[in-house]
């Protein structure tokens, strides 16, 4: 997923959350979108829809797109991932990010930093195929993109 | 003539030494008193600045600037500007302490009921919720801490959201809410901060509409003091004027003023050293009531020869009379009427000694004006005697005037709170909940005593909501009991292994469930101390406040339209230490407490003053007439005054005994001066002097102000009319 295909249009995703409760990881689907004001739109359609629009400081969230969002304030200590998630997905690359690159089976890995809770970026060449983001508690997230919608 | 220039020189140094030494407060606990929690309440010194602008990003750049000149402001307590998401450390301290702020019920920790939630915490894993909470939902399927967090949620104010900042629904203004440190009451400080803040949202190219308790009456008082200087300007240009025509030279004038001045030089460093500050209070006060003072020339230089030395005397027994009869208020407990007491006691004395000084031995040089020698008034003692009952009974039956006349709000604050209220519910600012109790526990037991009748009125649509501290935190007994009710740690696991089984869930994850329960079983008590620490519940924490004699609690109302019917219900339920508060009530009961002790302070003085009369007068038939038509032109006043529908507050009884002390000096010299048509004409121009500057006050357009001119000028008329129909005068 590019930059440039994010702002285009909506690319979709598939995340699964890992656990230590789980047997299996719980899976989710949808799109993500980048609005002219810098906000990212994550609109997940499975198992639930939700609509977050998640902005600087605060997530709006909507079960469908007619709902009145109710605003979020983003926790100070999720929101360096959100930050960053929108500052990769604005420029369309990790270059001079201040980033670590390191090798990785599917193509490079880059480890943003314990800040963010220990987020791993995925992909090959200039395309971000996924990311990880390992959360306290043993929790995973592993989102996945698909391509445009 | 070499008197003027040391009596000058006199004046310069009293007031080098009052600009050195004299410290100025303007707080009301001077005048209400220390305890007053009508005035010290959190609630009463809320501020909400409303930041307009259509401008969206003015608008928030301007809130955003009026917030940083808050946060910096050493008069602010608190300040919320939007919702408060809780942080890692907050989330931590609150996941291990939700069986004490908000445990589970037994059957919370069935199988069924955890099986229920684990199963929903699983669906909500991959929800944006889930990102921050998902894996505490998981490890407490009791639903504690999703129930903590609700609460904590629910108690912050329902009110949409721009950029983070708190907004009014229609979106023009941001709003920012903040309290006064305690003990702030310095109304000029509190102008100067809204000043401040006017400007920075001003900066900013936003409007700041900022309201409060303190703030309103920081902005009634400051028109006061522009009101009073202007009526002040006028008045002393005119009676300077009439006196310059009267004397007819600079020197005259300055001879005429010159004790005055000393006389508040005086007064002024002998409050400072006497109580450390000088209340404003006492100093306008003081300073007009001493303004008595400007008659003691005007007779000494009328009187010739031996006429004069007989005016020196009554002077001092003029000046001495209504000085007894004022320095009774300084037995009052409230700092504002001791100070004023002990003011015009030493100021009349001082200028009384000055001008006896000053203009010893001097001829009259003042013009003599026509006024009528003698007015006839047949049986006078019997009419006196009558129009006193009158007057006892028409004071006995009048009652205390509400606290709305003693102030006029300025046309912008009036504009300020109509635009506010267009734009958003605010909380009652009349009636709050008051919480009273030995300690902090009995205080928030009552709180949640108060729960069950809050809900039914919320729920009845007689009140949108009342946050406060005991909705989310129990009292400490009330935290054990309900942990003691919980099952055990091994019963719990029992449970949890068979929920989890039942919801498809790893049946290993049992012993993270165990440790998680364990480790919140273990947790310590919360008390309202813990709170403060944080700042999403500071400001709850701050609601509690430890006062002289134990600590309250003030409960905003958010909506109220059934005021009787939740007092009723508070009342019904006899909860001790919880009551409705009316706010405005509670000050018209704290001014009639004033009221009274201003009357009882100065009945004692009048008591005084009367035998002081009677003692230095030298003729107690004269001295008792004097006080006779003195008090019946007292009670023409007072029941002209009722009769015009101004009731008698405490601005209308000082001014009551500016006048006796007026009246017991034109009886003094209309019964006891040597020269008869000497003493009419320095009564007159005293008169005269006295009603220009109390007409021009009884026109100004703030009621205190115009009241107080009224009194004066109805109170001179009434005296100099039944002196001047004395008939047992000197003879002519």
């Amino acid at each position: 997923m590019s930059a440039a295909a994010i702002r285009e249009g909506s690319v979709a995703y598939r995340e699964e959350v890992f656990h230590p409760a789980l047997k299996a990881p719980a899976e989710a689907s949808g799109t993500f979108r980048r609005r002219g004001n810098g906000t990212l739109i994550r609109h997940q359609r499975e198992p639930v829809e939700e609509i977050a629009e998640i902005g600087e400081a605060f997530i709006a969230l909507r079960r469908d797109p007619d709902e009145i969002a109710t605003l979020v304030p983003i926790p100070a200590d999720i929101a360096p991932i959100f930050a960053l998630l929108r500052r990769i997905l604005s420029v369309g690359s990790v270059d001079g990010a201040g980033l670590s690159l390191s090798p990785d089976p599917g193509g490079w890995r880059i480890d943003a930093g314990p800040e963010t809770g220990g987020m791993v970026l995925r992909g090959c060449g200039a395309v971000l195929q996924g990311l990880e983001i390992a959360e306290p508690g043993g929790v995973l997230r592993r989102i996945t993109f698909r391509g445009r919608e | 003539m070499t008197r003027t220039p040391v009596a000058a020189l006199i004046l310069t140094a009293l007031a080098l030494a009052a600009g050195l030494l004299v410290e100025i407060r303007s707080d009301m606990a001077a005048v209400f008193g220390e305890d007053a929690a009508a005035v010290t309440a959190p609630r009463a010194r809320e501020i909400l600045v409303a930041v307009r602008s259509d401008e969206p990003a003015a608008r928030h750049a301007a809130a955003r600037a009026v917030a940083d000149a808050m946060r910096a402001d050493p008069l602010l307590h608190e300040l919320s500007t939007g919702p408060a998401p809780p942080d890692r450390a907050l989330r931590d301290w609150l996941w291990r302490h939700r069986f004490r702020l908000a445990p589970p019920a037994p059957s919370d920790v069935t199988p069924g009921a955890l099986a229920a939630r684990l199963t929903e915490a699983r669906a909500r894993l991959t929800t944006m919720a889930g990102m921050a909470v998902g894996d505490a939902m998981l490890r407490d399927p009791t639903g504690s801490f999703s129930r903590l967090l609700q609460r904590l949620e629910s108690a912050q104010p329902d009110l949409p959201v721009e950029e983070g900042l708190w907004h009014t629904p229609g979106g023009p203004a941001a709003l920012i809410r903040g309290v006064l440190a305690p003990g702030t009451q310095d109304l000029a400080a509190i102008r100067a901060l809204t000043d401040r803040l006017r400007s920075a949202a001003a900066d900013a190219g936003a409007r700041a509409i900022i309201l409060g308790p303190q703030v309103v009456s920081a902005a009634v008082s400051h028109r006061a003091e522009t009101m009073s200087a202007m009526v002040g300007g006028v008045a002393t240009a005119l009676l300077l004027a009439w006196l310059g025509w009267a004397t007819g030279s600079l020197a005259g004038l300055t001879r005429i003023l010159l004790p005055l001045a000393i006389g508040i030089g005086a007064a002024t460093l002998a409050v400072q050293g006497l109580f450390g500050s000088v209340h404003v209070i006492a100093l306008g006060f003081g300073g007009a009531l001493t303004g008595l003072a400007l008659d003691y020339p005007l007779h000494l230089m009328t009187h010739r020869g031996a006429g004069q030395a007989r005016a020196r005397r009554l002077i001092l027994i003029g000046a001495a009379t209504t000085a007894i009869a004022f320095l009774a208020l300084s037995g009052s407990s409230l700092d504002a009427l001791a100070q004023t007491g002990v003011f015009v006691a030493t100021g009349l004395l001082a200028a009384g000694l000055a001008a006896r000084s000053l203009l010893a031995g001097s001829e009259g040089t003042l013009r003599r004006l026509p006024f009528p020698h003698r007015l006839t008034l047949p049986r006078q003692p019997w009419w006196e005697g009558g129009l006193i009952a009158l007057g006892v009974v028409a004071l006995m039956s009048s009652a205390a005037p509400s606290a709305e006349r003693l102030y006029t709000l300025p046309a912008q604050t009036e504009a300020d709170l109509a635009e506010i209220r267009e734009l958003v519910d605010l909380p009652s600012g009349r009636f709050h909940v008051v919480v009273t109790g030995s300690d902090a526990e009995v205080v928030l037991r009552t709180e949640r005593a108060l729960l069950p009748i809050i809900d039914a009125q919320i729920r009845a649509g007689r009140l949108v909501s009342a946050r406060h501290l005991g909705a989310i935190l129990p009292d400490v007994a009330e935290q054990e009991a309900r942990r003691a009710a919980l099952p055990s740690a091994a019963a719990y696991g029992r449970n949890a292994a068979e929920a989890l089984a039942a919801a498809g869930l790893a049946t290993e994850f049992q012993d993270a469930l165990v440790a998680a329960y364990r480790e919140a079983l273990a947790a310590p008590p919360v008390v309202p101390a813990d709170f403060a620490a944080w700042d999403g519940l500071s400001d709850l924490a701050a609601s509690l406040e430890e006062t002289g004699g134990g600590w309250q609690s003030v409960i905003p109302l958010l909506g109220l339209t059934g005021p009787d019917a939740l007092s009723r219900a508070i009342r019904d339920a006899q909860i001790p230490g919880a009551v409705l508060v009316d706010l405005s009530a509670s000050v018209n009961a704290r001014l009639a407490a004033l009221r009274e002790t201003a009357i009882t302070w100065l009945g004692i003085g009048g008591a005084g003053a009367f035998v002081v009369l009677l003692l230095l007068a030298g003729d107690w038939r004269r001295a008792l007439a004097i006080a006779r038509s003195t008090a019946a032109a007292l009670a023409v006043t007072a029941m002209a005054l009722l009769a015009l529908g101004i009731p008698l507050g405490i601005f209308q009884i000082l001014a009551l005994t500016l006048v006796v002390g007026i009246g017991i000096d034109y009886g003094l010299f209309l019964r006891l001066s040597a020269d008869r048509a000497a003493a009419v004409s320095s009564v007159g121009l005293c008169a005269t002097s006295t009603l220009i500057a109390f007409v021009v006050m009884a026109f100004a357009p703030i009621s205190p102000l115009h009241e107080i001119g009224l009194t004066v000028s109805l109170g001179v008329c009434a005296m100099l009319g039944l002196h001047l129909a004395a008939q047992d005068a000197q003879t002519p």
